[in-house]
């Protein structure tokens, strides 16, 4: 079998910044003829870190398909440096990008060869911040824990005269249960008093993207729907953390790093709106979101309704941070 | 010009040599200053770091030690198998294996290296299929010459009666020990307690570690005995927990915090 050799070539130093071309060389050296199902260069993201590896490609160049004489052969190839996914190096988390190069050639095992680029950032002077995902406090569990908390109790009972193994264990069911009813009814009680809760994170009303101009700032605004519910403090909570996993099935474990966190009391009108600015980060310094199978840059603001002689009502609202402007 | 080059089952750590003039900063030495901050770091390095790009030195973690990345974060699955320090001959198990009949099974808690075992072995027999046993799962175990069942403990007592009669060979990672079923199904039974405590070792799986990580040629940074020492001292045979501390280790280190 003829062998078969991949060299990438980058014009410059391999340090580029987004929009910027990456040109390049991908040299193929054969000692004999060589069918090649597909010769291609990729430029690829990858994650490495603390949790599972994950890659994608953002952009690929199919380069050859057909029989490789003997010789040297040049593929000229080139790529834009995309502005998504940024480049990241964090504590539990790393983002980078590389040209991966490969030969498909039946019956063999497939050459293939790698290249880092580097990616520079000019400083960015905001962000964009839109809603995500939110998590409401009213949670369709609670009836069912209810339910099996009843139902568990109920057949400790009928069985209990005769089979004390099995009134044991139900026994040990309907207290479980009976704690996680417990845990949700505090929730679905705090979202039956104030009804639906509105949460805004950007500038203005409404849900759609929006770039925050005050660079070091967010809005958050709360709305109560329901009139007559007497409310102690709105407090947000604005959290950015990575969160990675790693491991499968039992193994399985998470890790969570805490980049940045500020907590604001928001100032409460009527007894049903809430609304202040939250500090935001430096943009140089905590990473935008990314989100990918056991990897994740996770924006959050955590919302805490304190209801007066009620149970709270507390919500999570996920963020999409992408870069604003550029300064240079 | 920066040239990669790669052949055959290249790994791609980017090993390459630099061609343009200025582009690569050959035989660079660290100044006293900076060998005195690595050493008091805990990540001694054994000699003078050559042909590091400094264009990258300062835009890519760990690259001024001459890594492409933190050698004790988590692993890809199919390299695995390569960073594995085995306790035993693999190349006598592979042979035994390749005939039906043999077993070996690799015994031990949580995170003591039994799936790296398993996957050193299965590297050999790349066409085998391999099946984890999740909590709960009964997993239909796929006919092959040899089997492979990571926590093999999960299957019940009548599965793996059935499993053994089969005409092959087996790899079974598990907490506890099968040899006598296996035995009884007359299936000659090697077991390996992957746990090992032994600071020798463990220096073996980390400087292996830290070559995987390897960015290109010249000196890699190295662990010191006393803190060898003293990880195992701490966490026993606990690989698992070894390697977290470990990755704590080389972040703080690479930002300066040691």
């Amino acid at each position: 079998m003829a062998s078969c050799d991949l060299t990438i070539e980058l014009e410059g130093d391999g340090v580029y910044r987004p929009g910027q071309t990456i040109k390049g060389t991908l040299h193929v050296s054969t000692s004999g003829a060589v069918r090649c199902d597909s010769l291609f260069v990729s430029l690829d993201w990858y994650t490495h870190g603390r949790g599972n590896r994950v890659r994608g490609a953002i952009e690929r160049s199919e380069l050859f398909v057909g029989e490789l004489t003997a010789g040297e052969h040049r593929f000229p190839f080139e790529f834009q440096v995309p502005a998504t996914p940024r480049v990241y190096h964090g504590e539990l988390l790393n983002v980078d990008l590389e040209l991966t190069a490969k030969a498909d050639i039946p019956w063999a095992i497939d050459p293939k060869t790698n290249a880092e680029i580097v990616v520079v950032y000019e400083d960015t002077t905001g962000y964009v911040v839109a809603p995500l995902s939110a998590s409401d406090a009213r949670d369709g569990c609670f009836p069912i824990a209810v339910a099996t908390t009843v139902l568990a109790a109920a057949f400790a009972l009928l069985l209990g005269i005769e089979h004390h193994v099995a009134v044991s264990f139900t026994l040990v069911l309907a207290v479980f249960s009976g704690l996680v009813a417990a845990n949700r009814a505090r929730r679905w009680f705090a979202a039956g008093k104030t009804g639906q809760v509105s949460v805004d994170v950007s500038q203005g009303g409404g849900g759609g993207y929006r770039e925050v101009s005050d660079r070091s700032r967010v809005r958050c605004g709360v709305q109560i729907a329901r009139r007559g519910v007497r409310i102690n403090s709105i407090v947000a909570k604005l959290l950015v953390q990575e969160i990675v996993v790693k491991g499968s099935g039992t193994n399985r474990t998470t890790s969570v790093h805490e980049l940045y966190s500020a907590e604001e009391p928001l100032s409460v009108e009527d007894n049903r709106t809430g609304a202040d600015r939250l500090p935001l980060p430096e943009p140089s310094r905590i990473p935008f979101s990314f989100n990918k199978t056991d990897n994740h840059v996770e924006w959050r603001v955590n919302i805490h309704v304190d209801i007066e002689g009620w149970p709270d009502w507390i919500g999570a609202y996920t963020l999409d941070v992408t870069p604003g402007d550029s300064a240079g | 010009m920066r040239r990669i080059k790669g052949r055959g089952r290249g790994k791609g750590k980017g090993k390459g040599k630099g061609k343009g003039p200025g582009s690569w900063l050959r035989l660079r030495m660290f100044s006293g200053a900076e060998r005195l901050r690595h050493v008091g770091s805990g990540l001694a390095l054994a000699g003078a770091l050559d042909t590091i790009d400094m264009s990258l030195v300062d835009h890519l973690p760990f690259a001024r030690a001459n890594l492409r990345w933190n050698p004790f974060g988590e692993v890809p699955e199919a390299e695995r198998g390569a960073l594995t320090v085995p306790c035993f001959d693999v190349d006598a198990e592979v042979h035994a294996l390749a005939s039906p009949g043999h077993a070996v099974e690799l015994v031990g808690d949580c995170g003591r290296g039994k799936s790296m075992h398993l996957l050193a072995l299965h590297d050999h027999f790349s066409d085998s299929p391999m099946t984890r046993v999740d909590p709960g799962e009964r997993p239909s175990i796929p006919r092959a010459d040899v089997v492979f069942v990571d926590e093999s403990q999960r299957l019940s007592r009548a599965v793996r009666r059935r499993l053994f009669s089969r005409r092959a060979s087996f790899v079974l990672a598990t907490h506890e020990s099968h040899a006598e079923e296996l035995r009884e199904a007359g299936v000659a039974c090697r077991s390996f307690a992957v746990a090992r405590t032994d600071v020798t070792h463990l220096r073996a799986i980390v400087q292996r570690r830290i070559e995987w990580a390897r960015r290109g040629p010249g000196a890699l940074p190295s662990v010191p005995t006393t803190l060898l020492e003293e990880l195992s001292k701490r966490f026993a045979d606990d690989l698992r927990g070894i390697e977290g501390a470990l990755y704590t280790h080389f972040q703080r280190s690479h930002r300066g915090q040691l």
